[in-house]
């Protein structure tokens, strides 16, 4: 039978009652058998539960909430999401491709960049994209955007 | 800044994802499930990092997101169906000696070891969800009450009888399944 002590047996169980209460309960549960058998079962489930097989965290889900956590991608990450989002990715890769080739011809070329290519657009729409994080940074290859300089390809 | 937050963040999944994964697995009753719960709190606790609490537990915070992502699919899954999240989930008629291979004594320890989980997770799950939710995160995860009472949303009363009852019904469920199916 339940007395209207059985209630915080649990409680005492788990040394959640406030020290009056607790003395109250004890003393109690010195009187009562049922109490007392009461608390000895709810030890033996509590032992059971606590006692149960644990499984470890999977490798493959760490790795998994990381790839969707972190903040910038990595270099073959961002490759495998181009791979999987051509439609999204198709205007940044060909503005890239064609702002690198653009570069490439230039210099090529023995004239003055500003002849020719308006690079100033290009690369501000790359800046755009990246500050986006639309194409990470290590995207690009740094020398191939570096603003021509005079002793480069100005000194005719 | 200086810090990296992925970097951070990457430190507590490994801090507080065991805890996270053992919750989610007696919650949802199978791995798979377990995993995408599991992914999907860090994944929300990331975005929405800047509303935590940096004085209190990561792992109540974290606990509690999972917790109401799975209280949710429960809830849209029982908008379709007739669940109650108070009242006992009708009860898999499995037998002990479906769930056994053999049943002929000769056992190997690790087999009995599983076998006797699936026991208890079979009880966990017949006894209604808060129940047996107060109880894990008490049991087998080691929160206090009051943290319990933070993942779950409620006040420390309420995890107070909710502890108390859900062993007495887990306990019953137990030992009927044992007497239900004990080959011995
Ligand atoms: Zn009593």
């Amino acid at each position: 039978m339940s007395h209207e002590e059985s209630p915080w047996l649990s409680s005492l169980l788990d040394g959640e009652l406030p020290d009056a209460e607790r003395s109250r309960i004890e003393n109690h549960l010195r009187r009562c058998p049922d109490c007392a058998r009461e608390l000895l079962e709810l030890r033996r489930v509590k032992a059971l539960l606590s006692g149960a097989a644990r499984r470890p965290l999977p490798a493959e889900l760490i790795a998994a909430i990381e790839a969707r956590v972190e903040r910038r991608p990595s270099f073959f990450a961002a490759l495998r999401r181009l791979a999987a989002a051509p439609l999204v990715w198709a205007p940044a890769a060909a503005l890239t491709m064609a702002a690198l080739l653009m570069t490439f011809w230039m210099r090529s070329l023995d004239r003055t960049p500003d002849e020719y290519v308006p690079l100033g657009p290009l690369l501000a729409a790359h800046s755009r994209y990246v500050a986006e994080s639309l194409i990470p940074e290590d995207n690009l290859v740094a020398e191939s955007y570096s603003a021509p300089d005079a002793s480069d390809q100005g000194s005719n | 800044m200086d810090t990296d937050p992925a970097g951070d963040f990457s430190e507590l999944i490994r801090l507080a994802g065991e805890k996270a994964y053992n919750f989610a697995y007696r919650l949802a009753g199978n791995e798979p499930d377990a995993r995408d719960l599991v992914q999907e709190a860090f994944v929300r606790a990331y975005a929405h990092f800047g509303a935590y609490d940096r004085h209190r537990p990561f792992e109540t915070w974290l606990l509690r997101i999972l917790h109401n992502i799975y209280l949710d699919g429960v809830r849209r899954y029982a908008h379709g169906h007739t669940v109650s999240l108070d009242a006992p989930a009708p009860a898999e008629e499995t037998s002990w000696e479906e769930i056994l291979p053999g049943g002929d004594g000769d056992l190997t320890a690790e087999m009995e070891r599983r076998e006797n989980d699936a026991l208890l997770q079979k009880a966990m799950e017949s006894v209604p969800l808060h129940y047996r939710t107060a109880v894990t995160l008490c049991d087998m995860e080691d929160l206090s009450y009051e943290q319990i009472g933070e993942v779950m949303s409620c006040p420390v009363g309420t995890v107070r009888s909710r502890i108390h009852q859900g062993r007495i019904l887990i306990k019953a469920a137990y030992e009927r399944l044992e007497r239900k199916g004990a080959p011995r």
